[in-house]
């Protein structure tokens, strides 16, 4: 005999065991792919978010949208345009839409624009939205799937 | 091989190689946003916060509203407005910020428990 018993045992293990590890493997790859597809997207409205409540940019106002204090010739961080935000509109980023903005109070939501599609996400940012008066306000960014 | 004890050589080996391969078989570890979301509001509050120099009474109204039943602890120079946070096995984000209220030099900080 080329093998011994033992020898076809440990054999038989060892594959049955590498074939465990492989289905092991093939799941976890599966799951991580799951995850970071969603991680992809909450990183993207995360920056999304952050750029529009950081920056400024009058001709692409998702890009940026905070307000420019003309006497102190600077901007403010987290204080919001109101001009310039009521100018964004549906965005194509390609895999994720831009898909809606809204402003949450106590008691209401109210959208400047709103066309949820597949598999969305909201990241809200505390602001200050500057008009004639200025208000605290909770700003919702809508981030959708393609 | 002859085979004098309750296993072989090789299906010792084997044993061995099967232990190796689960001990180094990889966690499967999940990224999650929820941090960065956090420090992400906190900032957001301390900015505000600091911005128009809120009193105690409007910095937990606003932190009500915007973390949304999220566990939060406020404190201003290290003096609490809020129950401590129940610590032990969960994870908390703690940021600070400085800010000058009539000359005086304030610490505001806020803390998230996810």
């Amino acid at each position: 005999m080329i093998f011994s018993l033992d020898a076809m045992i440990a054999t038989a293990i060892l594959l049955l065991s590498l074939m465990l590890i492989f289905l092991s493997f093939n799941s976890f790859a599966q799951n991580q792919i799951q995850n970071t597809k969603e991680s992809d997207k909450e990183l993207f409205a995360l920056a999304l978010s952050e750029a529009i409540v950081k920056n400024r940019n009058e001709k692409e106002p998702w890009k940026g949208a905070i307000y420019f204090d003309s006497e102190k010739q600077r901007t403010e961080q987290n204080v919001i345009d109101a001009v310039l935000l009521s100018k964004i509109s549906e965005t194509d980023f390609g895999d994720y839409l831009l898909s809606g903005i809204y402003e949450r109070s106590s008691n209401e939501i109210q959208y400047f624009f709103n066309k949820q599609k597949n598999n969305c996400l909201v990241v809200e940012r505390f602001v200050v939205v500057k008009e004639i008066l200025e208000r605290k306000t909770i700003l919702g960014v809508v981030v959708c799937e393609e | 091989m002859k085979n004098n004890g309750f296993f072989s050589l090789e299906a010792l080996l084997a044993f061995s190689i099967i232990v190796l391969l689960i001990a180094v078989t990889p966690i499967n570890e999940n990224f999650s946003g929820k941090d960065l979301f956090a420090q992400q509001k906190e900032n957001d509050l301390l900015i505000v916060w600091a911005r128009n120099n809120s009193g105690k009474e409007e910095m937990l109204k606003d932190a009500e509203l915007f973390l949304k039943g999220s566990k939060f602890e406020i404190t201003i120079n290290n003096e609490k407005y809020l129950p401590e946070l129940n610590k032990e096995g969960k994870d908390v984000i703690s940021r600070g910020i400085k800010r000058s209220n009539k000359g005086k030099i304030e610490t505001i900080r806020i803390s998230i428990q996810n």
